[in-house]
């Protein structure tokens, strides 16, 4: 059941008949501190697209886990959170009818996430939207095996337990978990990698249909990480879920994502398919970013840093909040900030000059030439 | 490039020494500091053996749990060179590298400072040749994550003046004021004045860190070991952080102990300094030899896991491995407490055979790196060793990780 | 910093970190500035951020109205004397006896007066002692550990177990201490174990802590560390601890004069506390209640005052709130004030 696209620029960038399962448009979260008010984040406006894998990337400090945050209504106070954020649920006609805790969407196919009330709110996350947080795999209870963490949150939404821990063995395959040994153990007993499968599978226990991640795999080893980028797309095929995926990292998901969201000063820079933004980015940010990131075959003559540091949340730059740091910003970017404009069919930038862009800031993925290969 | 530093070192080194004026000490030692080829090996590490009894006092006299944390392992480090050590959690890394630069003390093992053990030093001080004070002065750590070390109750001043008041004691406090201003600005540190009156929380992650490099350079040491010094920074600043300490490192001609999680920023940094990577493994050192090397022609087959860890940022390329199995036979790290026989790798290791679990090798010459893995060797008897046939029960990945 | 441009030679050597060189540096400020600056961070502004606080400055105001007692009023307030007014008069009636007069026709405010400097006196030593043994053993041992750390805790533990009343009631009948600082120091006996386990405990925390790491990389000596890194961490808590320590040391002194172990001698609270109840039946007659109130008064107040200034005190340590108030051309703080945030 395909969603009427809006007229927003992010839309004019989507291929029509692809289906929306969240949406975002005007989102702000802003503090109240001390020294004034502090936008964390500033009018974002992206789309979520049903079984995608979409990787939000963002250094620390530009608001990605607040973003996060906002999709599940989650932004703690004294944050203040505008906008509207609209879910799709699935049309009860065309999927499983069978109903997994106490959300109940009716006959409504726009759900108003914002507007909800706490107990709306408490069946639809985890239900619907499930969350892996950033250092969550710490927050188990010491005092309670790992069965009893997933008991605990089947009651709590009222879902039948036997089913449930059926789908978990299922969920527990495909993260290569030993059942009876993760359940049994308290947390203190297992490594960071366990637990944070184990943590991916409690996430998934009431079969949402969209998954939001924040650097899940951030303080795990290099082979352990790789191996859940690999899971995840192993679990996106098998249930059917939409992954939200959030890290600073890009290298790790250029295999794994199929849009990529670059976060800068609390908004989006740039959006659009993987390949294309990877291999050919428009925003300058995402070229200076590509550029300065090291990877395992990089040209090393070819890296840069950014300079320059990044912007204070209650003292955002007037105009486009990179022009600071931008090599190619004039008068027009201090002045005017530029909203998210289509420049491929599949990739939308928020900038006055991605040609020029893509052609003075220049960055290769071209690995080194090599005597010996492989 | 090299020989325009050597001509202002020398200068420096016949001028008379003005107040404020401070330069490259000369080690205690006879090496000229000039480019370190005269032959004396700066740090050399052999036999090195780490072990933690786990557990209260009872628990340690009753049982036989150890956790060799570092199981015998040999290098050395010249001037002016640079080794990474990497590896995953558990491996050792940083025990080792805490234990080179003498901040934890080996149960078994040398380390020597230009060939004085350096416990020796500090145990019996009139045997020495170089005195414990001048040992912990060459040897400096930088930590991972410079909020927690720098004194959250004192200024940026105090802190950087500490290596000063101790070892720069001809100094008078304007002088050493106006060092340390000189070192903030050289770091883009500006106005100096404002930054020396700054207590940590007012500096942004990367300044902090420079901050911590400071305090360590202004020691004038010979080695620093660098303990993931730039993952708490942001992804866009790390590559700035690893060119100032390259450098300096060219100035100073200090040479680095590196340890990284990462093969990217290792690679990184071994390539510009032309050093070298070594791969750690529970407690050993597995592989060791330059980044090239190491990266695209591996010889042991822990670090090819690694390497198929470590994404790429083609889009391409990255996609193919997406379908591509890791190259383990079991994904979780065996328990440090209880290493399996033979070599310590065999459980997870693709390659291995019967002739693995008996034996446990040691580094061999593969003829582009040193590889702890009998493969190096063509003649050895574990190519006509038969496969092992027994998968291991804990997550047994081959059975479940195919492609469907 | 630097970038990827050949690199420049002889431009940045050591000498251009290190020398000040001929070439005049950029302009430093000036010495009336920076002596300026020096004031500024040293004291006024821990003024100021005392200041702020309400407790501080509730306590401040409370303790110097006590120095003042012990100090100018003992001067200038004459001392009691027998007989110097009627037995038992009412307070607020006469100016010869503002507070009243006991069963000895002395006045109570005088006697309040001058029985200040003895109980400072006792208090001062016995912060003095109680913090200063307390930081001594459980900070070296704390961070020291081994066999010292065994023994020195084996001694505290010896002390905490101890009785305390009955410890010190022996101290006392052994060797009658008049003095009021041998007093203070007596009574907190039984007091610096607490205190040196909790710091002990404290450092154990700190101690593998990277900073505390660095700082012996750099070679500084135990002393040094303890004094320079550990000690500013934990300022806070021992000025609280400690002040609740000479608190009931107080209280300590209060009860034995009661009790009538500490031997008499002269103006002393403690000493009113015993003549109201046992001269001058207080308790029974509301009359003369006002003779066990205002010793009650005196001593809750300096109690109050102490504590209060002691909670409020821990502001000054903290360093955000030091940079925050520090006058300055800096307007915002470049830095992570708010990171980790989002």
């Amino acid at each position: 059941m395909a969603i009427d696209q809006s007229q927003s620029a992010t839309a004019a960038t989507d291929e029509p008949d692809r289906d929306i399962i969240m949406s975002t448009r005007n989102v702000r979260v802003s503090f109240d501190m001390s020294r004034g008010q502090a936008w964390v984040l500033n009018d974002v406006d992206l789309d979520i697209r049903r079984e995608e894998i979409l990787a939000v990337v963002g250094e620390s400090g530009s608001g990605k886990s607040m973003f996060a945050a906002a999709l599940m209504d989650a932004v703690e106070d004294p944050g203040v959170l505008t906008g509207e954020i609209t879910y799709y649920p699935e049309d009860a006609d065309d999927g499983d009818t069978d109903q997994i805790g106490t959300f109940d969407s009716g006959t409504d196919d726009e759900i108003d996430v914002l507007g909800m009330t706490d107990d709306e709110l408490q069946s639809f996350r985890w239900e619907q939207v499930s969350m892996v947080f950033q250092g969550a795999m710490n927050s188990f209870n010491p005092t309670m095996k790992l069965r009893g963490h997933f008991q605990e949150t089947v009651q709590a939404h009222n879902a039948v337990l036997d089913e449930r821990m059926d789908h978990v063995r299922d969920l527990f395959e495909a993260l290569h978990l030993d059942f009876d040994r993760v359940m049994g153990s308290y947390p203190h007993e297992l490594s960071g990698g366990i637990k944070q499968r184990a943590l991916i599978a409690l996430s998934l226990v009431l079969e949402p249909e969209v998954l939001v991640m924040d650097e899940p795999t951030a303080a795990l080893d290099l082979l352990m990480q790789r191996s859940i980028i690999s899971m995840l797309q192993d679990l996106r095929d098998e249930f059917d879920l939409t992954i939200v995926f959030i890290t600073h990292d890009l290298p790790l998901v250029g295999g794994l994502s199929d849009r990529i969201a670059v976060m800068y000063a609390f908004e989006f820079a740039e959006v659009g398919n993987t390949r294309t933004l990877l291999k050919d980015a428009s925003h300058p940010y995402t070229r200076a970013l590509l550029r300065s990131v090291p990877s395992i075959d990089s040209d090393l003559d070819e890296m840069r840093p950014i300079e320059g540091q990044r912007p204070d949340p209650v003292n955002i730059p007037n105009g486009c909040s990179f022009h600071p740091r931008c090599p190619i910003a004039d008068d027009r970017c201090e002045i005017e900030d530029p909203d998210l404009v289509g420049v491929d069919e599949d990739l939308a930038a928020s900038c006055f000059y991605p040609d020029q862009s893509r052609e003075e800031i220049p960055y290769t993925l071209e690995t080194e030439q090599m005597e010996s290969d492989l | 490039m090299s020989t325009d530093d050597s001509t202002a070192d020398d200068d420096v080194a016949t001028e008379d020494v003005a107040p404020g004026d401070v330069t490259a000490d000369e080690p205690a030692a006879d090496s000229t500091g000039d480019s370190g080829d005269d032959g004396e090996t700066l740090l050399s590490v052999e036999d090195l053996e780490v072990h933690y009894k786990p557990g209260n006092l009872i628990e340690r006299y009753l049982s036989d749990r150890t956790i060799k944390a570092v199981d015998g392992v040999d290098f050395e480090l010249e001037e002016n060179d640079m080794i990474i050590l990497v590896g995953e959690s558990g491996c050792g890394k940083t025990t080792l590298g805490k234990a080179a630069v003498g901040l934890e003390q080996p149960t078994d093992g040398t380390v020597e400072y230009r060939g004085q053990d350096i416990w020796d030093s500090k145990n019996n001080p009139r045997n020495a040749d170089i005195e414990w004070g001048e040992i912990r002065r060459a040897m400096q750590v930088i930590h991972q994550d410079p909020a927690n070390a720098l004194n959250s109750s004192r200024r940026v001043r105090s802190i950087l003046a500490d290596p000063l008041k101790k070892y720069r004691t001809e100094l008078g406090s304007e002088e050493r004021e106006e060092t340390i201003y000189r070192y903030l600005e050289y770091v883009d540190m500006m106005p100096p004045e404002d930054y020396a009156d700054r207590y940590p929380h007012q500096l942004s992650g990367g300044e902090k860190q420079r901050i911590t490099l400071g305090r360590a350079l202004l020691m004038n040491p010979d080695v620093i070991l660098a303990d993931e010094a730039i993952s708490a920074l942001d992804v866009s600043l790390r590559v700035g952080m690893m060119d100032l300490i390259l450098d300096l490192q060219k100035m100073f001609k200090t040479s680095y102990i590196f340890i990284s999680h990462d093969l990217a920023n290792a690679r990184y940094l071994a390539k510009q300094a032309g050093g070298r990577i070594a791969v750690m493994y529970l407690g050993r050192i597995v592989e060791i030899g330059p980044p090239d090397e190491i990266i695209h022609n591996p010889s042991h087959p822990y670090t090819e896991v690694l390497r198929w860890s470590t994404p790429t940022i083609d889009p391409d390329i990255a996609k193919e491995q997406m379908s591509e199995e890791p190259p383990v036979r079991q994904l979780d790290v065996p328990d440090p407490e209880d290493p399996p026989s033979g070599c310590h790798f065999h459980p997870r290791c693709q390659y291995a055979r019967e002739a693995c679990t008996a034996e446990d090798p040691e580094l061999f010459d593969s003829g582009t790196t040193e590889s702890a893995c009998f493969r190096a060797l063509p003649n050895h008897e574990y190519w006509d060793s038969p496969e092992l046939t027994d998968v291991p029960d804990d997550e047994a990945v081959e059975a479940t990780f195919a492609d469907d | 910093m630097s970038n990827k441009e050949p690199k420049r030679d002889g431009g940045v050597t050591q000498e251009r970190i290190f020398g000040t060189g001929e070439e005049t540096g950029p302009t430093r400020r000036s010495p009336a500035e920076q002596a300026r600056r020096a004031v500024d961070f040293y004291v006024r502004t821990p003024l100021a951020i005392a200041w702020s606080d309400w407790r501080t400055r509730i306590g401040g105001i409370g303790i110097v109205i006590y120095l003042l007692m012990a100090t100018v009023g003992v001067m200038f307030y004459p001392e009691p004397t027998l007989n110097e007014v009627d037995y038992f008069v009412a307070p607020f009636q006469t100016m010869q006896a503002p507070l009243g007069s006991d069963h000895l026709g002395r006045d109570v405010l005088a006697m309040t007066i001058h029985g200040t400097p003895e109980m400072l006196k006792i208090v001062l030593a016995g912060f003095t002692f109680a913090v200063g043994l307390g930081i001594l053993a459980g900070m070296v041992s704390g961070y020291k550990g081994g066999v010292l750390d065994t023994a020195v805790m084996t001694l505290a533990d010896v002390f905490i177990v101890l009785p305390g009343l009955p410890l010190i009631i022996v101290l006392v009948a052994i060797f009658s201490p008049q003095d009021p600082f041998v007093i203070g120091v007596v009574l907190s006996i039984n007091r610096w174990p607490g205190l040196a386990r909790e710091l002990r405990s404290q450092v154990l925390a700190l101690r593998s802590e990277d900073f505390v790491e660095a700082a012996r990389a750099i070679g500084l000596s135990s002393p040094t560390i303890i004094g320079q890194e550990l000690l500013p961490m934990v300022g806070p808590y021992t000025l609280i601890r400690g002040t609740q320590q000479a608190v009931g040391v107080i209280g300590a002194a209060v009860g034995l004069y009661f009790l009538g172990i500490l031997p008499y001698n002269g103006q002393n609270w403690g000493v009113m506390l015993q003549n109201a109840y046992s001269q001058a039946g207080a308790i029974q007659t509301p009359s003369r209640a006002f003779l066990f109130i205002i010793p009650v008064i005196a001593l809750g107040g300096l109690t109050f005052s102490f504590i209060m200034f002691s909670q409020g005190m821990d502001r000054v340590f903290n360093p955000r709130l030091r940079a925050r108030n520090e006058g300055g051309s800096r307007e915002e703080e470049g830095g992570d004030d708010d990171g980790g945030f989002f």
